[in-house]
């Protein structure tokens, strides 16, 4: 097959989203660097951010060589593998915060469930694509999808990590939707969650603490101490940035006002020092990154290649929205990084992987 | 290999605008919370970026009429933590807590306390104790300054100053709690000022922060109409009476009849100011705090008397020429029967033997013949039943028997000072009215309001007053003349009457003395209880001082307003009127008041001869009213042969007195008098004992008698000067 070059729009984006993520994670994380005790080191941060992006930029530009086909390959055996990391974390894995999320190996966290969402990714475009037809059988094809994507879910979800748990849930969705299932059975699943849901409603007590959390976004102030907290700390950055921001590294709000300023709330903090224009531009790079992934899936040469690249730019579009719906108050409060600009270790060096993936593809894209 | 197919690509495309749509959503709801909902969003975290120190105005001094200073701030220092930078809160706990005199436990409870960014650790302590603790330079104590009110008399004139909170709070720092400190605390409080500090959520100075300071304004000083010195006079009196009568209450007011300011006012019990007894709780403290002197009513008694007097010859139902028969009672309305005080009666008397006699028959019939509505407006008139409006929160308007329930019977009582329940206050104000003129002045505490200014050219600091406070004048009552009659009689009842006990040599001195009835719980007269009191003002023809003096109880066998309070009042104006710059005048009427007379020995006598007998030498006796004529005298006061001047009022006894001095048997050379021993009396009390000998006092020192000149039981010739030399105990 003739190799194109690769898209460049998506590579330069990707360096422009990490460059500026560096540049962020430093702003927002040099003051609580210096204070916490465990740390008093202001560029902490900035230099292990640093340190994972060189990582993920020799990752994404070994992936974009690196025949992809080949991962079709070891497609079960990735999920096999990931599964029984998945199990391995809950059986082995050490907690913190109360939370099974990471295996430390050697100084440097891992977590399962990122690598889980990769091999997932990998799982099913190989197999969707290996027979057209079999995702169109209700069992054996859809179900059986539904079954190991319902199974992943658990094992994240006893971490637990209900917020990841959804997001993989989605993503498998949307790469099974894309790879041609049946609308019926669409609609059957969402009608049988919908009853699911409604169940689990009636049966919980609505003053369960578990239940209100979920509930706060629609009005943080009702518990502004407790529940609330974050997402009015990252209303009031959001609402300090105005249109043009404070500038940038004027901040307030990460003067310890703000929890996970660095990570989760770094949107937040966009927000302030770069106000509504500077925070708009972000969500514009990502709906870029978006376009060009999904041209890129659009003209794959084949159907994996197109499901791979509809599923990497899917789990970059799905955690982006999340994120920001979170930081916004406009969904209940989750704990997902920010792709390629949340200070997140191995995380960050994951996508910028399956950047690479995607421009491998991109060489081998039919011309429009 | 399979190719994409047209529903993976249709299905693509709808991924595209799914996304797209949740972005273009996400910027809209990204749009509101900052360019809408921004604004007030930012307002709220500013409240959280930044914290306010509060910082207090100077609470304005409050000073006498002279510019002494009776109250004043100060700052004292307060030891305060920040738990968060503590490292060792046990080792620390350890340390302090024996400088502080803290439970340890409690300390380390506070000092561990890391949710709090700030918490008080020992509030106003001394700076010694804080020099202490700041030479141990332990991170995350602090130290601040808290203002504190300082009262430099203690209890001088505690009932008008009152007190502020013992700790700032709020804006509004010190707030007065009682007296002037509650009454004008707007004036005195002040501006508070602010220091406004970026931090971070920890409450850590933010690393380029800039303090943004916005001073405060600080109080006005309070001039009071007050007189510290004469306030001393009037606190050394009320001490005095306190504990030689072993009273409940005793207090008094000095004022200016001409203008209603007050120039002294004393209240006992008392209690410091610095330290009023918080621990009671606000109804325990009242006993210590309450002014009562406005804040109480009682029964006037015979004080009532001079306000009698004055509308009887205003509303001209009787001139000075009016005369009275008292057969020692009066039958109201065929069957009530009112006693005089004296049994057997006053028998004829002209108008002004009625009232230096205070005979009460004569006061019933004025007030009969006044009437109700006539002797009504004149009761009004002089404020009873009715605040003062002096500037003391709280005051209390008195009990007047509403004009429509008033019976005849009740008429007659308020006649004579009983069924009406007045203030002092209001009666001082009254009887002022009666004798300055006419004019009730609203009495006052507040003379200016003053701002401490610093002259830019000289660099001086002076008062550059604000506000001032005028007397005020509320009305006429009497009759210019009436009130030249009514002093003119008032002056008789001291220098013929029973006020002699008031008497200043030199000085025309005019009173009216009072023996209180006191009602119980019950509303039924009490026996044997009363509250002796006297009202005195001179110079009788151009007043410039009246006193009111009033004993709540005294523990005496003769406890009529006569004995126990006119001399305080006497004792009072003695000190006030040369200070005032009054100078005694002695002509051929004072000289003749002033005459010496040897005071008889009656002992052994029967009180029907010793009544002869002191009659003939022009002097008065007192004896307790249950003595029949034929009783024998064991005892008197003075003692045989002092000297002393016409009219004084000898006390008879029909029990043996046992003063100590007269314990000692000894043969006393003819002409002679013993000196008694008088180590470990106060000036007031040696004064009182040689003077019933007629030997003269000679002062040395202040306090406590500890040494005298000639020895005690040393015989001399009446009129001796014993010289006394006093110091204060404990040095």
């Amino acid at each position: 097959m003739k190799k194109k070059p690769m898209d460049y729009p998506i590579f330069i984006t990707t360096i422009i989203l990490v460059c500026f993520g560096i540049v962020m994670v430093f702003s927002s994380s040099f003051y609580m660097a210096q204070y916490n005790p465990d740390i008093q080191d202001s560029y902490y941060f900035l230099k292990t951010q640093s340190r994972w992006a060189a990582i993920g930029l020799l990752a994404m530009i070994f992936m974009s060589n690196f025949s992809y086909w080949r991962l079709k390959k070891y497609a079960n055996l990735m999920l096999i593998g990931g599964i029984a990391l998945l199990v391995a974390l809950l059986i082995f894995g050490k907690p913190f915060n109360n939370a099974k999320r990471w295996f430390i190996i050697g100084g440097i966290s891992i977590q399962p469930s990122e690598i889980m969402k990769f091999a997932l990714i990998v799982f099913l475009s190989a197999s969707i694509s290996k027979n057209k037809d079999r995702i169109k059988k209700p069992i054996t094809g859809f179900g059986y999808y539904l079954a190991i994507t319902g199974l992943i879910f658990i094992l994240i979800f006893l971490q637990p990590n209900l917020s990841t748990a959804s997001s993989i849930v989605i993503l498998a969705m949307v790469i099974m939707f894309v790879g041609g299932a049946k609308l019926s059975h669409f609609a059957t699943v969402m009608i049988m969650g919908i009853s699911g849901i409604y169940v689990v409603l009636q049966n919980v007590d609505p003053s369960d603490y578990r239940v209100k959390r979920y509930l706060t976004f629609l009005d943080p102030w009702a518990d502004p101490l407790g529940d609330g907290f974050q997402v009015i700390q990252s209303l009031y950055s959001l609402g300090s940035g105005g249109i043009f921001g404070m500038g940038l590294g004027q901040s307030r709000q990460k003067y310890l006002f703000l929890p996970y300023a660095e990570t989760d709330f770094i949107f937040s903090i966009i927000g302030e020092e770069l106000g509504f224009i500077g925070a708009t531009l972000v969500i514009v790079l990502f709906l870029i990154l978006i376009w060009r992934g999904v041209k890129i899936a659009l003209t794959a040469p084949d159907l994996f290649s197109c499901l791979l690249a509809t599923g990497i730019t899917a789990v970059i579009g799905i955690q982006a929205a999340i994120n920001i719906a979170v930081v916004t108050s406009s969904m209940p409060a989750t704990g997902l990084p920010l792709p390629f600009i949340s200070a997140g270790g191995s995380s960050l060096a994951f996508f910028m992987a399956s950047i690479g993936v995607l421009l491998n593809i991109s060489k081998y894209c039919k011309a429009t | 290999m399979a190719v994409p197919s047209v529903t993976n690509r249709k299905r693509l495309l709808t991924m595209l605008v799914s996304f797209t749509l949740i972005f273009i959503g996400l910027i809209g709801r990204l749009g509101y919370i900052q360019l809408i909902w921004g604004k007030e969003l930012q307002q709220k975290a500013v409240g959280q970026w930044t914290r306010n120190l509060a910082v207090y105005p100077k609470r304005g001094m409050i000073k006498d009429r002279n510019g002494n200073i009776l109250a004043q701030s100060g700052s004292s220092e307060t030891i305060a933590a920040r738990p968060s930078q503590i490292k060792d809160p046990k080792g620390t706990a350890a340390i302090l807590a024996p400088i502080l005199e803290m439970d340890e436990d409690k300390l380390y409870e506070k000092l561990s306390d890391t949710k709090s960014s700030f918490v008080w650790i020992k509030r106003q302590v001394t700076r010694e104790v804080a020099n202490q603790v700041r030479a141990l330079g332990i991170k995350g104590i602090d130290f601040t300054e808290e203002p504190r009110r300082y009262y430099p008399n203690r209890e001088l004139a505690a009932h008008v100053l009152g007190f502020t909170m013992k700790y700032a709070e709020g804006e509004d720092g010190l707030k007065g709690q009682d007296g002037v400190e509650l009454y004008y605390d707007k004036y005195l409080k002040g501006l508070a000022g602010k220091i406004v500090m970026e931090t971070d959520a920890r409450g850590r100075e933010m690393p380029d922060n800039v303090d943004r300071y916005i001073p405060p304004i600080d109080g006005l000083n309070l001039v009071l109409t007050i007189d510290q010195v004469i306030q001393h006079f009037t606190e050394k009196a009320v001490n005095d009476a306190m504990e030689k009568y072993a009273a409940k209450k005793v207090f008094a007011i000095v004022m200016d009849p001409n203008t209603g300011e007050i120039l002294a006012m004393a209240n006992r019990p008392t209690f410091d100011p610095n330290d009023p007894p918080r621990e009671l709780g606000y109804e325990g403290m009242q006993e210590y705090v309450k002014n009562f002197l406005a804040k109480d009513s009682m029964d006037p008694g015979s004080t009532f008397k001079i306000i009698t007097t004055a509308a009887t010859l205003d509303s001209g139902v009787m001139t000075q020429e009016k005369t009275f028969n008292c057969p020692g009672f009066r039958i109201i309305e065929g069957n009530e029967r009112i006693r005089c005080h004296k049994a057997g009666g006053h028998g004829h008397q002209t108008f002004a033997e009625a009232v230096e006699n205070s005979c009460n028959p004569a006061f019933v019939d004025m007030a009969l013949a006044l009437g109700k509505d006539k002797f009504y407006r004149y009761i009004e008139a002089f404020g009873f039943g009715q605040k003062t409006g002096i500037d003391i929160n709280g005051e209390a308007q008195g009990i007047v028997i509403p004009r429509e329930a008033v019976k005849n019977l009740d008429l007659a009582r308020i006649g004579f000072g009983q069924s009406i329940s007045v203030t002092p206050l209001q009666l001082i104000a009254a009887s002022a009215a009666a004798i300055n003129g006419g004019n009730y002045m609203r009495p006052y505490l507040a003379k200016a309001l003053t701002e401490t200014k610093v002259d830019p050219e000289t660099g001086e600091e002076y008062e550059h007053i604000v506000k001032e406070f005028q007397p005020q004048r509320l009305r006429q009552v009497i009759s210019n003349e009436t009130s030249k009659q009514v002093a003119k009689i008032l002056q008789g009842v001291v220098e013929n009457g029973s006020g002699a006990n008031a008497y200043i040599p030199g000085y025309r001195v005019g009173g009216k003395t009072g023996t209180a009835q006191k009602y119980g719980e019950d509303g039924k007269i009490v026996q044997g209880r009363h509250i002796a009191s006297f009202i005195g003002f001179a110079p009788a023809d151009n007043p410039r001082v009246i006193v009111l003096f009033a004993v709540d109880e005294p523990q005496v066998a003769v406890d009529f307003g006569s004995v126990v309070a006119a001399p305080y009042v006497q004792m009072i104006l003695k000190d006030t009127l040369p200070y005032l710059g009054v100078e005694p005048v002695y002509d051929e009427e004072t000289a003749e008041l002033n005459r010496q007379v040897e005071v008889p020995d009656v002992m052994g006598m029967t009180f029907g001869e010793a009544y002869a007998m002191l009659d003939e030498r022009e002097l008065k006796y007192l004896s307790n009213d249950s003595v029949e004529a034929d009783t024998v005298i064991k005892d008197q006061m003075p003692k045989p042969g002092a000297m002393v001047k016409v009219n004084t009022t000898i006390l008879l006894y029909a029990q043996e007195q046992s003063p100590e001095d007269s314990s000692i048997d000894q043969e006393v050379t003819e002409g002679k008098v013993v000196v008694p021993d008088l180590k470990g009396k106060s000036i007031r009390e040696a004064n009182n004992i040689l003077v019933s000998l007629g030997l003269k006092l000679r002062i040395e020192g202040s306090g406590v008698a500890v040494s005298q000149d000639p020895p005690a039981h040393s015989q001399v010739e009446p009129g001796t000067e014993i010289m006394v030399e006093f110091t204060m105990p404990g040095q």
